[in-house]
């Protein structure tokens, strides 16, 4: 089972500094957000929190709360909508209760079973879940550096941006979380 | 299947979209609705104003058809006039009216002096010896009425009153 792209480690991180040439926040209707980006805060919300199900109503509500607003910013979109999933996350039983009435409209996704692609994506989300779980020491805020920067491949500056800290704050977190994991999974790539 | 490669179910993400999409809608509407609502009441609120404002602003200003003399005794004004001359507009006393040209005069004369019995006979009274006469006497406008006031320059202005300007 190999839960990264070709090539992608949990520890890799692009450096690239591709956030400037997406379009904003502001310049995006939601159906263009959401086309765009939902499967990135998807992937986000599904290894944060580790249930298929929570993961899509992270999505939902994320776009709700982040279209509901009255002025969005002239910041990236991804990262914008990846910090407001990050929000919706920390803050999930709240969210759920808000906007319960709308998530229960969405027909949720049921897993079939025995389905080859179901279960090769549940290896991809239980892989790297477990590793953050299985690893000591761990903040939130560390483990969504990790999930970012690592897991997903977003550069410092988009990981930055969707988390509100400084680049050189995400660096270094980067840098602990790393050492963090491969101290308790030496094995690990 | 790789992580970066999961992307939401095809039949989740576009019901989810259609939900989505409704549900903005209609919040949108409802906020629209709110503001209207809101402005409705701020519109309220601002017309309430200025019509009180207009109100008092009208208060301050002369009346434009006094009808009456008003004299008072005293600056406390809530213990009501002890003259009223009324304009008869028509009718047996319609050429009997108070002099509007001096409020002054028509108020100093029935001045409220102490009286007492004259010694020559005692159902005629006559004042009180030393009695003060007529205090200086200013006229402001108080609702339809030339009101004459015991006092000076500013004692209109004191009571919230506009000064009379003589017509």
């Amino acid at each position: 089972m190999e839960p990264f792209s070709a090539g992608r480690t949990l520890l890799d991180v692009n450096t690239s500094n591709d956030v400037a040439t997406q379009a904003t926040a502001a310049a995006l209707s939601f159906a263009e957000a959401y086309d765009l980006h939902a499967d990135s805060v998807f992937r986000f919300a599904l290894v944060r929190m580790r249930n298929w199900h929570d993961a899509q109503d992270v999505v939902a509500m994320t776009f709700l709360q982040a279209f509901g607003d009255k002025a969005r910013p002239e910041v990236g979109a991804r990262p914008w909508l990846l910090g407001v999933a990050s929000n919706v996350m920390r803050n999930f039983s709240r969210s759920a209760r808000r906007y319960r009435d709308v998530i229960d409209r969405i027909p949720h996704y049921e897993l079939p079973p025995g389905d080859a692609d179901v279960e090769a994506r549940l290896d991809a989300q239980n892989a790297v879940s477990g590793v953050l779980s299985s690893t000591p020491g761990l903040s939130l805020r560390d483990c969504e550096v990790l999930i970012l920067c690592g897991a997903l491949g977003y550069s410092y500056q988009e990981a930055s941006e969707a988390l509100g800290i400084p680049v050189g704050t995400i660096r270094s977190r980067f840098s602990r979380a790393k050492q963090k994991v491969r101290d308790a999974h030496p094995t690990f790539a | 299947m790789t992580l970066n490669d999961m992307t939401l179910p095809a039949a989740t993400k576009a019901a989810m979209r259609n939900v989505l999409e409704a549900e903005l809608r209609t919040t949108k509407t409802r906020r629209a609705r709110r503001r209207i609502g809101f402005s409705a009441l701020a519109v309220t609120v601002v017309a309430a104003g200025a019509t009180a404002g207009t109100a008092y602003y009208s208060s301050l200003q002369p009346a434009k058809d006094l009808t009456r003399i008003s004299c008072y005794s005293s600056t406390d004004l809530s213990a009501g006039p002890y003259m009223t001359l009324m304009k008869e507009l028509s009718g047996p006393f319609a050429n009997e009216n108070p002099d509007f040209t001096d409020p002054v005069g028509e108020c100093a004369g029935s001045w409220p002096v102490p009286m007492e019995p004259s010694p020559d006979d005692p159902f005629v009274l006559r004042p009180v010896a030393g009695a003060e006469p007529a205090p200086p006497l200013v006229t402001c406008v108080k609702e339809d009425a030339v009101a004459v006031i015991p006092g000076g320059a500013g004692t209109c202005g004191a009571l919230k009153l506009p000064e009379w300007n003589g017509r």
